[in-house]
């Protein structure tokens, strides 16, 4: 066998490789089936501030969740349902007349569990 | 086998080798641009050149690459002050991603620093990223034009360099006009072949080979903003 058909076999075998990682591992990889909070993103505009993120349900099932927010220690829940595959988006515009201290904290729980998905605080000065 | 047959396989096989190198090339790219990084925290701040009154948007990614489901807890500090902290479970091989966006109050020059302090199973972790990465006090021509380059550098690895220059949303796409070009040249010099076969036209044929090396030259450029477009898509 010549030698630049060595190289070519070999060439050949490093593509199917290439190809394998690239595209099919990414594919076939096991996706998870746990819900999962995603893109938290605090943004501070002229107005005050706004928080937000994604809660995904990957799960077989529908999915309640509840959302507790603690503004300066005032606190408020939101209970959720989302749809199996489906994704929620939590968005929370944060007067700045709203803030003393300025400590936000929030945390998400599947609904009827203790242990929560996500907990943050932030300080809004 | 006769000497033709040999030397004609050999080109066959020198031209398959030219193309799997070239596929190997560009998966070979396009995986390095798309993997999933196993580093534990990233800090990216855009722009990198930052300037009063221009949002900055500071992204953090707390990765975990290993098979088990990771408590990780997080601080995040901008201009040295606590803004967030939290903690958070990551699933195996999954990341999460925050981002905190503002109005850039500082003038050019003045120093903008970022600091994430994760802890985990895995060990603690911390990035700090300073914006420009220089004190002001060093600031001179040269650094100046370095900025301004690597912000330019900046802008035309974006989204928006990319759609203003080559997307749909300008009158005229490029894209199209390399394929009408390269079609028009390919309708020419398939029907030149058999002319050029019967007949020794010495015009027709340093046309052919001159149009036959831009068609190679526009196809790869017509290629690589194929390329470039799937990636952009598919990284954001």
């Amino acid at each position: 066998m010549s030698k630049l058909k060595m190289v070519y076999i070999l060439m050949l075998a490093m593509v199917a490789v290439l190809l394998v990682i690239t595209f099919f591992m990414p594919m076939t990889r096991a996706t998870h089936e746990y819900s999962e909070v995603q893109r938290e993103s605090l943004i501070r505009g002229d107005n005050g501030w706004i928080l937000q993120f994604d809660i995904m349900n990957p799960e077989h099932t529908d999915q309640k969740y509840k959302i507790d927010t603690w503004i300066d220690g005032q606190p408020s829940t939101l209970t959720v349902s989302t749809p199996s595959g489906r994704a929620f988006t939590y968005v929370k515009h944060i007067n700045p007349d709203m803030l003393g201290e300025g400590v936000v904290r929030f945390a998400v729980y599947r609904e009827g569990e203790d242990t929560h998905l996500k907990k943050g605080t932030y300080y809004l000065r | 086998m006769s000497t033709a047959s040999v030397q004609q396989n050999k080109r066959s096989l020198l031209y398959r080798v030219t193309i799997l190198s070239l596929t190997m090339l560009l998966l070979g790219t396009f995986w390095l641009s798309v993997r999933e990084t196993s580093n534990p925290l990233s800090v990216v701040v855009k722009p990198s050149v930052t300037r009063e009154g221009e949002p900055v948007i500071v992204t953090f990614k707390l990765n975990n690459a290993s098979p088990q489901a990771l408590i990780t807890s997080y601080e995040f500090y901008a201009s040295g002050e606590l803004l967030a902290e939290g903690d958070t479970a990551l699933l195996p091989s999954s990341s999460e991603t925050h981002q905190y966006a503002y109005e850039n109050p500082l003038p050019l020059g003045e120093q903008l620093n970022f600091m994430v302090r994760t802890q985990s199973q895995l060990g603690n972790y911390e990035k700090v990223v300073s914006l420009p990465s220089y004190p002001p006090q060093i600031w001179s021509s040269f650094v100046s034009f370095a900025s301004f380059s690597t912000s330019l550098m900046g802008f035309m690895s974006t989204m928006t360099y990319y759609q203003s220059t080559f997307g749909s949303e300008v009158g005229f796409n490029l894209g199209l006009l390399f394929s009408i070009v390269l079609i028009a040249l390919l309708i020419f010099l398939e029907l030149t072949h058999p002319a050029i076969k019967e007949k020794n036209i010495l015009i027709l044929g340093r046309m052919r080979f001159r149009f036959g090396t831009l068609t190679w030259i526009l196809l790869t450029i017509f290629l690589a903003i194929v390329y470039t477009k799937i990636v952009m898509i598919i990284s954001g």
